[in-house]
């Protein structure tokens, strides 16, 4: 039979962004792939030459506009090593509980969109429920629900208002037996394991070499995650352990794995929100005013040439890194050259190569498992 | 549907076997049936675990099996309760435009939290420009325009304190009974702009305690006594906002340092049909002073202080040099 | 697993590694140190300053005795004010991870403090400065990590430094159909729109403000 390229155009219900995936099939089996990146390029890189360090951080928020929240702190992070400046606890306590409550609403966005992906729409609806649980939280935090432009170089713009504490703790306890609501539905579906096990195999050693880290990575076996092997803030003060999942073949993980890895995950988010609103210093009820020390510290604003900021960050999809070097524009106020590395930007040819062999009805699962966000794949 | 080719119509098929399978599902919604006899009387279907389970999901789903096996539920009735009262169970969705969030979980929207539309004050607003030099994407311009600044308007013990009138400049006449008018006024929600709370002449000539202006509104001369008249000024200016390019940050409310510049809580109020519409102006960005009050008496109390001490160290140095 | 890779391991680690680079290639103008990050990250990392004429040979040692096998990250930067021998750096971004396949249904939970010598994990970075011209050249590494290939592409991509032996270069970001030597990173390319008073959706100006008299876009 002759062999023809579909495109999976930049449009697509399924693609999860805007992204084209041309397959090269014979009959249903796809032999060969093509994937074309850049529909939502925006040049944040460049833009972010004149800008200063400050005005930055609402252009992190929108690289990966589902995990708004941990691009930003990663961003921080980095500008926080090109500045040297110093950041009180109680902020890195705020910062790690708005980043796993952004990691709760993105595993929420990512499998409210897979689920309908293999058939499942019942999971549309009820992740999108139990994500507003979230948004709703992350709005009374920063200020609305998906771009908050929330950390500050040197700590955080707000403390957390009075009551939040309360309503956050009954929430995660609420979603916690959520989450066996969603096991009970997915794990013994027939067309859920029929469509998830035995496709998409991918080897723990092939996505380190690829590029792949996070929760893919996880999926195959071996718990490598940039908070514990590199760890920054104050996760090693708080009570978790990484997710990771035993591969059910000896040829690596498959889309199943991936699944079980973030419901995995989401439940050590929890656990570790949970521990760190008790442990937090200065209480978890008193709202300290905006600008006060124990939130944010006087960070300097100009960075000398030659000075440089790495951060490496454990975003919800991997390990995603800020290069940032100093002496740009303005005497110092703006960034040279701010590097992203984003790990979907790596995992979208990853993910195109293991498509091969496998059948058309399996690119969404395949594809759905690696949870791309295209946002921070083009920048 | 497709029927097998040597399949004959027959009572079992047709009848019987719906008929008992109806019945015997009406009476296992009653407890005392389904409860004791809902297994034996094959009332529960398809409850046989597939075989794609491995070890690692039996040993996990053990422990839920007597909630997720449905053969293992001593009663599954058909309805639940809400379908029983649907008249007490309500849609979550709250229903906007009669509803509103704000209402209902006031805490989401906390105006200093909340990244709602801008609103400024530009009455103690003094055209630093720091929101314009904040902005990451180019929104804020500054116009001047005629103002009365706050430490003119200030009656009570923050008065006189202002610039004096001079010839050639501006003055301001408030007019009258626009307090009352200002308490009801809903800016949010009106149709039109606010009503105007001075009315600008220019001064053509002062002399004791009468001035002669030209109302800029006729053209008109006439003479006014100089203790109803305020300085006004064309330097003080205000400006607009290009919500088309606005990402709601915040940083211009941060970067202000007069407390002029506010994210209010309103989240509509911003839609038009072209590009031009989404320009807001002063009038569209206005926070009116009476609305944010605290924010006023602050900001005139810091600053006739400034005044104050500015005086007083003129006085001081005045002083010191005539008697040197 | 709740602990965390200590500052000892990560340190010792560093050490070592920098020792090995040093006796490697001691005297042909690479060098490698030990450096930290201000503040918020309490592990050091390898720096190694390297020359386009070694850098496969680094790249090999790195990846098969310094058991590096992750390429994350590969940064350009044009520096058209720069000295001589610095218009352009290359940085690259490794790590090295205790990641190995695992047989099926068991998994690998590393205890943090029973790791050793190469498994524990640890950052590298390498700076490569190029001199001014406009042909910035650097041997590929595509040969070498998989992860390599899309970061290269990117690279030249957007900002234009070339990779010496990498197969199928093409556009990533930008355009296909981008013209040739059109490398938007690159400093001579400015920002439109940048700073002006004007509506953005306005190509021929027909909506300028009499303070834009005399620029062009």
């Amino acid at each position: 039979m002759a062999q023809m390229w579909i495109t999976m155009g930049p449009q697509h219900p399924m693609t999860h962004g805007l992204w084209t995936l041309r397959v090269k099939v014979d009959g249903e089996t796809i032999v060969d792939t093509d994937a074309e990146l850049g529909y939502i390029h925006r040049g944040v890189e460049k833009i972010c030459e004149s800008r200063d360090f400050t005005q930055i951080t609402p252009y992190c928020d929108r690289l990966c506009y589902v995990s708004a929240m941990t691009w930003a702190n990663s961003y921080i992070y980095a500008a926080e090593d090109l500045l040297e400046a110093e950041v009180p606890e109680r902020a890195e306590f705020i910062r790690l509980i708005s980043a796993e409550l952004q990691r709760l609403a993105s595993h929420l966005m990512w499998l409210g969109a897979f689920g309908p992906d293999i058939g499942s729409l019942t999971l549309m609806t009820w992740c999108m429920r139990d994500r507003e649980m979230f948004l709703d939280l992350l709005q009374e935090l920063g200020g609305s629900r998906m771009h908050y432009n929330y950390p500050r170089i040197g700590g955080v713009k707000r403390d957390i208002p009075i009551g939040f504490a309360d309503r956050m703790i009954a929430k995660i306890k609420l979603f916690e037996r959520r989450i066996e609501e969603y096991e009970m539905l997915l794990d013994e579906s027939t067309i859920w394991l029929v469509r998830l096990q035995g496709v998409g195999y991918t080897k723990a050693e092939d996505m380190v070499d690829a590029g792949v880290s996070g929760p893919n990575v996880r999926a195959a076996g071996v718990n490598y995650d940039v908070r514990w092997a590199h760890p920054y803030s104050v996760y090693d003060q708080v009570d978790w352990e990484p997710a990771v999942e035993k591969p059910t073949s000896v040829k690596g993980a498959d889309c199943y794995d991936r699944y079980r890895v973030r419901m995995e995950e989401m439940r050590q988010s929890s656990k570790m929100i949970l521990d760190a609103i008790e442990k937090i210093p200065g209480g978890k009820n008193t709202n300290y005013s905006t600008g006060d020390e124990m939130i944010l510290t006087k960070a300097p604003t100009r960075a000398p040439e030659g000075a440089t900021g790495f951060s490496n960050y454990e975003c919800t999809r991997g390990a995603s890194q800020f290069f940032i070097k100093g002496g740009g524009e303005g005497r110092g106020k703006n960034p040279y050259r701010l590097s992203i590395r984003s790990p979907m930007f790596i995992t979208i040819p990853f993910v195109a190569d293991t498509m091969i062999g496998y059948k058309i009805a399996d690119i969404p699962a395949i594809m759905g498992s690696f949870d791309p966000c295209i946002g921070e794949t083009d920048r | 549907m497709p029927m097998h080719p040597r399949a004959q119509p027959n009572f079992r098929n047709l009848f019987w076997y719906p008929f008992k399978i109806t019945l015997i599902t009406a009476l296992r919604t009653f407890p005392f049936i389904g409860k004791r006899w809902g297994h034996k009387m094959g009332a529960y279907h398809n409850t046989e675990h597939p075989e794609f389970l491995d070890d690692a999901t039996k040993n996990r789903m053990a422990s839920n099996a007597h909630i997720n096996d449905i053969s293992k539920q001593r009663f599954a009735p058909d309805r639940v309760t809400t379908d029983l009262t649907p008249t007490l169970w309500k849609p979550q969705t709250v229903q906007y435009p009669y509803e509103r969030l704000e209402e209902i979980e006031p805490w989401l929207f906390k105006p200093g939290n909340y990244n709602g539309r801008i609103g400024i004050i530009w009455e103690t607003c003094t055209a630093c420009k720091m929101c314009v030099t904040a902005c990451p994407n180019d929104c804020l311009h500054m116009t001047t325009e005629l103002r009365v600044d706050v430490l003119d308007g200030a009656d009570g013990e923050d008065a006189g304190l202002g610039a004096d009138l001079e010839v050639g400049g501006y003055a301001a006449l408030a007019i009258a009974q626009i307090d009352e008018e200002l308490e009801t006024f809903n800016l949010a929600t009106a149709h039109s702009e606010a009503p105007e709370q001075w009315r600008f002449a220019e001064v053509l000539d002062l002399s004791g305690d009468t001035a002669t202006v030209r109302w800029n509104d006729s053209g008109e001369e006439s003479d006014v006594n100089t203790s109803e008249l305020r300085t006004a000024d064309e330097q003080i200016v205000s400006g607009r906002i290009d919500l088309g390019r606005c990402m709601f940050c915040g940083l211009c409310a941060e970067a202000c340092g007069f407390t002029s510049f506010f994210m209010t809580n309103e989240y509509d109020g911003m839609s038009g049909f072209s590009r031009q519409d989404l320009w807001m102006d002063a009038s569209r960005t206005r926070l009116l002073p009476t609305v944010h009050q605290e924010a006023v008496d602050g900001e005139l109390a810091k600053r006739a202080s400034k005044e104050r001490n500015k005086r007083e160290k003129a006085a001081a140095r005045a002083a010191t040099q005539e008697s040197a | 697993m709740g602990m965390r890779v200590t500052l000892e391991q990560s340190s010792s680690a560093a050490e070592s590694c920098v020792a090995v680079l040093k006796e490697r290639f001691s005297g042909s103008g690479i060098e490698s140190t030990v450096e930290h990050h201000s503040n918020a990250f309490k592990m050091p990392f390898v720096r190694i300053h390297a020359t386009p004429q070694h850098w496969l040979a680094v790249a090999k040692f790195m990846k098969y005795d310094l058991s590096v096998n992750y390429c994350s990250m590969v940064t350009g930067t044009h520096f058209p004010d720069g000295p001589a021998e610095r218009g352009w750096e290359v940085a690259y971004h490794m790590m090295r991870m205790p990641v190995s396949n695992v047989k099926p249904h068991t998994n690998t939970t590393h205890v943090a403090e029973n790791l050793s010598g190469s498994d524990i994990p640890l950052e590298f970075e390498v700076l490569i400065a190029l001199e001014q011209g406009d042909e910035p050249t650097v041997p590929s590494i595509q040969k070498i990590w998989v992860g390599a290939d899309w970061n290269e592409k990117e690279t030249w991509d957007l900002v234009g430094i070339n990779f010496e032996g990498h197969e199928n270069m093409h556009r990533v970001l930008n355009p296909h159909d981008s013209p040739e030597q059109f490398h938007p990173l690159q400093k001579q390319h400015k920002l439109r729109y940048h700073g002006y008073n004007e509506m953005y959706d306005d190509p021929q100006g027909f909506g300028r403000k009499p303070a834009d008299e005399g620029r062009n876009k």
